[in-house]
């Protein structure tokens, strides 16, 4: 799908949900790999700065966020191998840099209760990015030395559950946990990872919030 | 019913998603082999053995060693693969090794994810136990076998080894049979292989004809150092077929010129 298209559809989601107040936060994560990146790279902090449309006293909420993370490489070198013949066996190395990951996401929460001034919600979103693989291998007599960079555009899906504490008028922090599905366009490479986050909120002023006050 | 639609439908897709266990454990990613000892067999063959500590976090797909006259051998020198392990052990066996040198070993494994290499061990000094020849022969006699017969010769002649190029030559007489016998190297104690006469004998090879016919000759070439001018040689067996199964076996001394 082209790529603007879909940005144009997360945004035309994120921005038609009915809002009555508009929070701003940021979010720092361990982003754990999964998937094909899994075996290569190490667990690596993510970075979100995310827009929600608030009802803290609704049932539903919609977020829209942009995110980075840049995840090193488990080893330094990879000792891989090629075959020659039957059983000839052709010793090689791989070396990765670290991955970066940029992505944006919209995701919808659903309340599953509230007490007090805590919230448990469970949400669902798509996820839109752009990731760059590099590395550098070769295999003796098999490959010369290359280096290799690989551009892929990510799309997938994430979903999670996510505790919310009002801890001022303005401010929610909150905790999560979010498995983030990913898959390059052409469905043959795997980005999925899973991550465990905490965030603060800033919630701006509103007519709703006025009224209350 | 949209929103419960637009979290169904992900969640859905994320629970059959990524729930495959990833491997993480660097430290097991590969196999651990250690090279455990290298034995001189009494016929100058030897023996390297090594031993897979652990496989590493998915399953073994090759083993083998590699073996150079430098501290620790590249994979690829003179590698061998194996194709089973004993337990946790490996063996393999290189021939015609040259007791001038001193010779490194190193056992690697390699499993799916990808390979790894032990130690060095070393040996000199290789060279054949010199009571090592499987046959007790008589000297200077050639015995000549065919399905109705066995006759003993005695040489009436042998040639000094000669030096041609890069081949060591000796040539033989007995009752009307000659044979020539070519090593690809200055024939010291070992075990050489018998090739093919269009085939050029390198290390310890040897080519033989008898009667100068070309033949496909099949056996081993026993050399003993009796001191730095004579070698003694036996052929316990060597097998050719023309019209009829044969065979001979001798032994006898030969000198440098």
């Amino acid at each position: 799908m082209n790529q603007r298209l879909i940005i144009l559809l997360l945004l035309a989601v994120s921005l038609g949900h009915r809002c009555s107040a508009i929070d701003v936060g940021l979010k720092f994560s361990q982003l754990r790999p999964r998937g094909d990146i899994g075996e290569t790279y190490d667990r690596g902090i993510s970075y979100e700065l995310l827009l929600a449309a608030d009802h803290w006293d609704d049932k539903w909420r919609a977020t829209i966020g942009l995110g980075y993370t840049k995840l090193n490489p488990l080893l330094d070198t990879f000792f891989i191998y090629g075959v020659k013949g039957e059983k000839t066996i052709l010793p090689g190395y791989n070396t990765y840099e670290a991955l970066p990951m940029k992505y944006l996401y919209i995701e919808e929460h659903f309340r599953l209760f509230k007490i007090k001034n805590f919230s448990f919600y469970a949400g669902a979103g798509l996820m839109l990015g752009h990731t760059t693989v590099k590395q550098s291998y070769a295999i003796e007599e098999m490959i010369i030395s290359k280096d290799g960079s690989i551009d892929y555009m990510i799309v997938g899906l994430r979903g999670g559950l996510q505790a919310a504490y009002r801890v001022a008028k303005r401010f929610i922090v909150t905790a999560d946990v979010r498995h983030n599905a990913l898959v390059d366009q052409e469905w043959t490479f795997s980005f999925t990872n899973r991550t465990i986050g905490l965030g603060i909120l800033y919630r701006f002023n509103t007519k709703n919030d006025e009224d209350n006050e | 019913m949209n929103r419960i639609v637009f979290i169904l439908i992900p969640v859905l897709v994320l629970l059959f998603s990524g729930c495959a266990k990833v491997d993480r454990d660097v430290d097991n990613f590969y196999p651990k082999v250690r090279t455990t000892n290298v034995t001189v067999l009494p016929n100058g063959d030897v023996r390297v053995t090594g031993e897979i500590i652990s496989e590493g976090t998915t399953p073994l797909s090759f083993a083998g060693f590699c073996m150079d006259t430098l501290p620790n051998p590249r994979m690829l020198s003179n590698q061998v693969s194996v194709d089973s392990l004993y337990g946790n052990t490996f063996t393999a066996t290189y021939k015609a090794l040259e007791k001038s040198y001193t010779y490194y070993f190193r056992a690697w494994a390699a499993n799916q994810k990808g390979y790894a290499i032990g130690g060095d061990v070393s040996v000199s000094n290789v060279t054949m136990d010199s009571t090592f020849i499987p046959c007790t022969l008589p000297i200077d006699t050639l015995t000549l076998v065919t399905p109705s017969s066995a006759k003993n010769y005695k040489y009436r002649e042998i040639s000094n080894i000669e030096q041609l190029g890069f081949e060591w030559r000796i040539d033989l007489y007995a009752g009307t049979s000659s044979i020539e016998i070519v090593f690809g190297r200055r024939p010291t104690s070992g075990v050489y292989r018998i090739v093919h006469q269009n085939e050029e004998p390198k290390g310890f090879a040897a080519s033989i004809m008898i009667d100068n016919i070309i033949q496909d000759y099949n056996g081993d070439i026993y050399v003993r150092e009796i001191d730095a001018n004579t070698i003694e040689v036996a052929i316990c067996k060597i097998e050719w077929h023309d019209l009829y199964e044969r065979s001979l076996r001798t032994k006898f001394r030969a000198s440098y010129q």
